[in-house]
């Protein structure tokens, strides 16, 4: 029964991790993604000096 | 050169204040936890005084570097004990520190933190460039330091100077932009280090590196505690001290302990209006903790002082306490519609929206699409996050409930009312150190998987943040380290310096008034007004619509002078185009300068067309 009973605790926390994880990728791509137009630019602004 | 000068001013400038504090911390018998938590209250109290002293001096324009040498004197003077007890304490402090060498990642991460602060005193070193500094932070307490009135209605913005606008003064005083710079980074650092105290109280050590770490390499405070010429920075340290200070009066008891969370909650109100909300908070929250109308009291007196003055200043000069948000009420004898909604505008991001939708969704908008919301990217991707890790912090202590409820309540008004990501930074230390609290339970409670992947977002953080730092210090460092001349810096970092430093060799030494409709005003050095209907509460387009009106208007204010750069202001153009047409303004000068389009960052600049026009009726 006690067995039973970790091993049930055991999934919870699992699933609990693994929707966690998931949401920190979520929120970072998307955090992340929103860079990109800056970073664009400075990459224009750097290859007009050079080239 | 310049900036060792301004290290060692700032630094020896604020052994005096610290020896006061200790003073005062001595008066009223109070007992820290810890020499880092003691020396911060000691430093927060004399800059409360600080703030106070010379908000009344300015008002009676006794603003000088006299009047705050005798500030400084009176100080030193009447803390003797004070004194005895800074130097054990610095003592102990580096013994402290000295310490750390024994523990291999206590030194690695007190090392980054040394850098990350080294770094961003440095960037505080560069001459003023940030926008709203030279629009308002930084012009109005050096206009008021050189005679002119201030607040002043022709600037709408001046009116919204608090006692934290004090501390810049003080640097001007002292005689250096620079030193006030270096006041604002002081207000970062401290928070950091309020920051750790706060974090120490719920977390392991090594998790309180950590999240003082984020903190810093957080792009918004890099930003704002360095270059942005903004005193915010310090409603986030007041704001830490007054919930640390609560919390230590709640768990002692002492009536008059409850004195220091007013007292800084008050500084944090005197800042700005959005300020008001801390002192509210924690009133409110002491008083359903202990239950105690005394201790009620002392939390509300010693909060008005400091946190009123402005209000006062306000209502005492145009009616509205909190001018110009209820003019409408308040003094609608002279409510500039045009000014009053341009405000409000200014103050609201472009993405704001009050359906309940929007409202729901701002909590992630303003993560994922900061750009629309008041940078609200520049606070990092962290609290949100780690959010959910919230429902393992345990709620039992006072201190953890009321910086929850503190961050809760302003959030909750932000999303409300201006959906301003920027205006979250004075609670954003305490967001960020409840979701590490989430982060250490649990690995407390042994969840690996949550853990690990919390450790590697944050490293991803902690990498982003030290990149962009770098990038963005690349841009300001050469200056400092006095590789580029001040005037090229400024040419090629300062929006509309090129246009302020035209006009100034144009015009000097004329005495009277430019009327110029750029933004950024602090390195204009000729006698000017700001003519631009957003920004000045004098050029109301309901009451210029005729040539004759405006013409009086320039004469009222002493104008003799007005400057194109490229156009007119749509509202008042036509008004302007007619007197040009018509003669009685004519161009005495004109040339094309190199500007920022847009947002400094992007990097796009384009000629812009600057006209100098001359009042035909105001010439000799």
């Amino acid at each position: 029964m006690a067995e039973e009973t970790n091993s049930k605790v055991f999934l919870v926390k699992t699933t609990l991790q693994i929707v966690f994880v998931a949401w920190l990728i979520v929120v970072n791509v998307l955090y992340y993604a929103q860079f990109r137009g800056i970073l664009f630019a400075r990459l224009g602004a750097w290859f007009q000096r050079w080239h | 050169m310049i900036a060792i000068g301004a290290v060692a001013a700032v630094f020896l400038l604020f052994a005096v204040p610290l020896a006061y504090g200790l003073q005062s911390l001595s008066g009223i018998r109070f007992s820290s936890r810890s020499i880092l938590e003691e020396l911060l209250y000691a430093a927060g109290i004399p800059i409360v005084s600080i703030m106070l002293t010379m908000f009344l001096f300015e008002r009676f324009r006794k603003f000088d570097l006299l009047s705050v040498s005798g500030l400084f004197f009176v100080m030193a003077m009447t803390s003797r004990q004070g004194w005895k007890r800074l130097w054990p304490l610095l003592r102990a402090a580096l013994m402290r520190i000295a310490k750390m060498r024994h523990s291999a990642y206590a030194s690695f991460f007190a090392g980054a933190v040394a850098i990350c602060l080294a770094v961003d005193f440095l960037l505080a070193m560069a001459p003023l460039t940030g926008s709203d500094a030279m629009h308002y932070h930084f012009t109005v307490p050096l206009l008021d330091s050189q005679g002119t009135p201030m607040p002043a209605l022709w600037l709408t913005h001046s009116f919204f100077t608090g006692t934290g606008h004090t501390l810049i003064s003080l640097g001007l005083a002292l005689g250096s932009d620079r030193i006030a710079l270096g006041f604002i980074f002081l207000g970062g650092g401290l928070t950091a280090g309020a920051l750790f105290v706060f974090a120490r109280r719920l977390m392991p050590e090594k998790w309180a590196w950590l999240a003082t770490l984020a903190f810093l390499l957080t792009p918004m405070t890099y930003w704002q505690m360095t270059t942005s010429g903004s005193p915010d920075i310090w409603m986030a340290f007041f704001t830490l001290l007054a919930i640390l200070a609560a919390a230590r009066g709640v768990e002692t008891d002492v009536t008059r302990w409850f004195v220091l969370p007013g007292l800084f909650a008050g500084a944090v109100a005197g800042v700005k209006y959005t300020g008001w909300i801390i002192p509210a908070v924690i009133a409110a929250g002491c008083l359903l903790q202990t239950r105690s109308w005394k201790k009620l009291a002392a939390v509300v007196f010693s909060s008005l002082p400091l946190g009123i003055l402005p209000l006062v200043r306000n209502a005492w000069m145009t009616g509205d306490p909190v001018f110009p948000f209820l003019a409408r009420w308040f003094a609608p004898g002279h409510l500039n519609a045009y000014a009053a909604a341009a405000i409000v505008a200014d103050t609201r991001s472009a993405g704001f929206h009050r359906s309940l939708g929007d409202l729901l969704a701002f909590p992630f908008t303003l993560v994922w699409n900061g750009g629309a919301y008041g940078v609200g990217h520049y606070l990092g991707p962290l609290v949100l996050a780690f959010a959910p890790l919230l429902l393992l912090v345990p709620r039992k202590e006072f201190l953890v409930r009321l910086a929850a409820a503190v961050w809760l309540i302003m959030f909750l008004a932000n999303a409300l009312t201006t959906q301003m990501g920027r205006f979250l930074l004075p609670v954003y230390p305490l967001a960020l150190v409840l979701v590490f609290a989430g982060v250490a339970e649990a690995e407390k409670r042994g969840w690996r998987i949550a853990t690990i992947a919390s450790s590697c977002a944050l490293v991803v953080f902690l990498l982003f943040g030290s990149c962009s730092e770098a990038l963005y210090a690349r841009d300001f460092l050469p200056v400092v380290f006095g590789r580029e001349t001040k005037g090229a810096f400024l040419n090629r970092m300062a929006p509309d310096y090129p246009i302020a430093d035209y006009l100034n060799r144009s015009l000097e030494g004329h005495k009277q008034k430019t009327m110029v409709f750029f933004r950024h005003l602090y390195y204009l050095r000729i006698p000017y007004v700001e003519g631009d209907p957003q920004n000045s509460w004098m050029m109301n387009p309901d009451h210029l619509r005729k040539p004759e009106q405006l013409l009086g208007l320039c004469r009222e204010l002493g104008v003799r002078w007005i400057v194109k750069a490229p156009d007119y202001p749509p509202e008042l153009a036509p008004v302007f185009e007619n007197l040009e047409a018509t003669g009685r303004i004519h161009p005495v000068a004109e040339t094309t300068v190199e500007a920022f389009s847009g947002w400094r960052m992007y990097g796009r600049r384009e000629p812009i067309r600057v006209v100098i026009l001359e009042i035909a009726e105001a010439s000799p």
